[in-house]
């Protein structure tokens, strides 16, 4: 509790922190509201398709998904915080004051632990009443028969914030590791799934399994499904199991490196 | 009570070593300097002792205990630069340091006055100036009521103002008994502020103990007789005399061997020659500290 208390004394009177948590906080309820009666063009004829995300009980899945899109800014948020430690040295006073390296470290997974959890319960309170108020109730009656993809949802959340924790801790600079973390979602691990690990050295089974690929399948699309070109895929231990994997790799990578190197 | 034994640390980056098998024992109540050039290992040493750099080799102990957290919630620490939270007030930056170390928030009023900063306690860190800075660290320092402070430097880029402050600060606070650790590279600073010292260069011990300790083991004489000549022959031949120059019409003598000037006197009288001048010279901190640095290679 006393780790929490003194990250809550750090944060607490942190306008900016409370301004973006603010802006997440409002922004996503917007962004659901401004999906509410999608309407695709389909063809040349430009014959309208609306879709409602909002019916029970599909809507637990698609929040989960529309929100993983909109999450980048937790993971901005982890990067801030943790970088500012490294940028100010105050990760370094912290320990001479009298932390331990693994209490700075776990502080710091205890906050993740509760960004990830507000997240989870803000979409799950949002999924609830975008399924009330915009959904067709009356044809889709309240349901909770797929509310485990908020737990799906939040280990995706902690999932992507350990690689920026990780990611953090190796560079210890705010803007190169926010660049690096584009770079792998959007660039490296792409270029490794696709070329390397496909032409170069064909070896499936790790392209499969690299770190956004594992975290993506957690919640896949559910687009397809609507537009009847495939099935929502079901529930994927084995993508469970891999993000396990990769939160611990990517935890213990990060005390390994906090304890063996001079601050 | 011992406070802190240093035991053969050492710290190599690749080849370099920036401290090499260092042994020291600091005492309860001691006011204890490391002087040193820049780029002696004092900074590294401290670092060390605190757990922000990781020793090679070698070990330390707080307290009679091996190294944990909980002994550095006992020690106030000042090293050379300032680290706050730049968002953050005085007194919200000290509410995370009562968090950490575990004390009531009750003293921050108290640290604050003492520090001359309660005027400007809900100001952020990023409005102060370096001196305020250090006073906030200071402050920070003496925030868990610690029984050791390590200072670092604690005068570094204050004006003289800030300086005198400063060392105000200190001397009012090694008067209340409590251990002090201090860096520094400014002889003056360490002479009037601590009651031993150790001497560094180039990661280098060089000598430690109390000042008294350090300064006799290199004593000096300055005599003079009717023939000087004769004088400077004896002495040559003496052993227990490692030098003697001539300074003017006096001849200055170095000993190897601590000698009273009475007992000098008397040895010298019993070889037939009769002194005229004789006066004890006290080497200064300087001196001590020339004499020694001059015997490590650049």
């Amino acid at each position: 509790m006393n780790l929490l208390k003194i990250e809550w004394r750090k944060l607490l009177p942190y306008r900016a922190f409370w301004l973006a948590l603010s802006a997440y906080a409002l922004l996503m309820p917007a962004l659901f509201i401004s999906l509410h009666n999608f309407q695709f063009k389909l063809g040349s004829n430009g014959t309208e398709l609306s879709i409602s995300f909002y019916n029970f009980p599909d809507v637990w899945h698609n929040v989960a998904y529309i929100s993983s899109w909109f999450n980048i800014l937790l993971y901005f948020f982890v990067i801030l915080l943790v970088g500012n430690e490294y940028q100010y040295k105050t990760f370094r006073q912290n320990i001479i004051d009298g932390m331990s390296r693994s209490q700075a470290l776990f502080s710091k997974v205890l906050l993740m632990l509760l960004f990830a959890l507000g997240s989870t319960l803000l979409v799950s309170a949002l999924g609830f009443l975008c399924g009330y108020y915009l959904g067709d109730v009356e044809a889709h009656p309240v349901s909770f028969d797929k509310v485990s993809y908020m737990s799906l949802y939040f280990l995706q959340v902690l999932g992507y914030m350990s690689l920026a924790f990780f990611i953090t801790h190796a560079l210890r600079k705010q803007g190169m590791s926010i660049v690096a973390f584009l770079l792998y979602a959007f660039v490296a691990e792409p270029v490794l799934q696709y070329k390397v690990f496909k032409d170069w050295i064909p070896l499936p089974q790790v392209a499969e399994h690299l770190p956004i690929q594992a975290l993506g399948k957690l919640i896949p699309n559910p687009l397809p499904a609507y537009f009847g070109i495939g099935e929502t895929a079901a529930y994927n231990s084995e993508a469970v199991v891999t993000t396990l994997v990769y939160i611990v790799v990517f935890l213990t990578l990060s005390y390994s490196m906090v304890r063996s190197r001079d601050l | 009570m011992n406070i802190l034994t240093i035991q053969q640390l050492s710290k190599k980056y690749g080849k370099f070593h920036a401290v090499r098998a260092l042994d020291l024992s600091v005492n309860a109540g001691e006011v204890y300097g490391i002087l040193g050039p820049n780029g002696s290992g004092k900074t590294t040493t401290l670092g060390m002792i605190l757990n922000i750099t990781r020793p090679s080799g070698g070990s330390y102990q707080w307290f009679g205990e091996p190294e944990n957290h909980r002994h550095r919630q006992r020690i106030g620490v000042l090293l050379e630069t300032p680290n706050f939270y730049p968002y953050l007030s005085a007194v919200n930056n000290l509410k995370v340091v009562a968090a950490i170390k575990r004390c009531s928030t009750d003293r921050i009023e108290t640290v604050l006055r003492q520090v001359d900063l309660w005027g400007r306690h809900k100001q952020p860190f990023k409005t102060f100036s370096l001196g305020m800075r250090q006073r906030l660290a200071v402050g920070s320092a003496l925030l868990a009521d610690p029984e050791v402070l390590v200072l670092d430097e604690p005068t570094n880029g204050l004006d003289p103002q800030g300086i005198a402050e400063m060392r105000h600060i200190i001397q009012a606070i090694a008067k209340q008994g409590k251990t002090i650790i201090f860096a520094s590279h400014i002889l003056d600073e360490v002479e009037k502020i601590c009651s031993h010292v150790a001497i560094m260069k180039q990661g280098q011990l060089l000598a430690a103990g109390p000042f008294s300790e350090i300064l006799q083991s290199e004593q000096h004489l300055v005599v003079a007789a009717e023939d000087n000549v004769k004088l400077q022959e004896w002495a040559s031949a003496q052993s227990f005399i490692a030098e003697a120059h001539p300074e003017g019409s006096l001849l200055r003598l170095s000993l190897k061997t601590p000698l009273s000037p009475s007992e000098i006197n008397q040895r010298a009288f019993n070889d037939g020659i009769v002194l005229s001048h004789l006066q004890a010279k006290h080497t200064s901190l300087e001196e001590r500290f020339l004499t020694l640095t001059a015997e490590v290679k650049a």
